[in-house]
């Protein structure tokens, strides 16, 4: 078959998906320093981005945050929809996934169809003398959104 | 023509226009009990519990009816199968089944909770 017309691939259901969320704490970055996240929503072939913004066709929701070690100095972690901070302020070594008491959500976190979020840290200490990364893994599911009554 | 359209029940455009106008007079009929009658429904039910949809819609489909009977050609054709469906609906609401009725965005069964903004507990770890 030759001609055939490229399709436009959409969601059609419930996907879940990992966002990963970079953070760069430079040299000696005193305690109470905010850092912002850079989020990699999209997939690897999409560039990060500080700033997301959810398909107007969609709903996200977020299920778990987690970390795949723990991190010195600790820093608490904010989530901002819509430039709100949410209510929920977990530290990234509670996160911890290999952690015994590990910090999780009681519900999933909407966020609804358009809307922007982000993501940064505070660091609860001092950084030590030289620069490192904290890297933040974010498992939500998207989903098309539907209207109900 | 459009005299022609609705009077005449011979041949085949007129059955397409009656069952266009069926199928319009049914939607009509379902909204019309959806939304307009819902209060009513509710109101009722707390005296005549589960049964209170299907007899609020007997009793209203006969009134319907009964004017549906006086009046001639179009309107009563449509009051007619409005009262059906209205009906109709009402005793597949009391049986659980919901009408999809996505086309009018009135209804949606069956959605999964990731497509909505209402909260998802989560399984405790």
């Amino acid at each position: 078959m030759s001609n055939s017309v490229p399709a436009y691939v959409t969601l059609t259901g419930p996907q879940p998906t990992v966002f990963i969320v970079t953070f760069t704490i430079s040299a000696n970055a005193s305690a109470g320093t905010v850092i912002q996240g850079n989020i990699q929503a999209f997939g690897a072939l999409m560039p990060a981005s500080t700033v997301v913004q959810v398909p107007i066709t969609e709903v996200w929701s977020i299920v778990d945050f987690y970390t795949l070690s723990t991190y010195s100095p600790d820093a608490q972690i904010q989530l901002l929809i819509n430039g709100y901070p949410q209510n929920i302020y977990p530290t990234l070594n509670s996160v911890y996934i290999n952690n015994y008491k590990k910090w999780t959500l009681h519900q999933a976190i909407k966020i609804p169809p358009a809307s922007t979020w982000s993501v940064n840290i505070v660091l609860l200490a001092a950084n030590g003398s030289s620069a490192q990364t904290y890297t933040l893994y974010i498992s939500a599911i998207r989903a098309p959104y539907v209207v109900t009554k | 023509m459009v005299e022609f359209l609705f009077t005449t029940k011979e041949g085949l455009v007129g059955n397409v226009i009656e069952a266009i106008g069926g199928g319009v007079s049914a939607l009509a009929g379902i909204y019309v009990w959806d939304k307009l009658m819902g209060p009513v429904n509710q109101f009722l039910s707390k005296w005549l519990g589960n049964y209170g949809g299907p007899i609020t819609a007997f009793v209203l489909s006969l009134l319907m009816l009964h004017i549906a009977r006086s009046q001639e050609g179009m309107l009563g054709r449509f009051l007619q199968v409005m009262a059906y469906s209205m009906f109709g609906d009402a005793i597949a609401k009391s049986l659980g089944i919901d009408p999809v009725m996505v086309p009018l965005g009135i209804e949606v069964q069956n959605v999964s909770p990731w497509s909505t903004l209402e909260p998802v507990p989560l399984p405790a770890r």
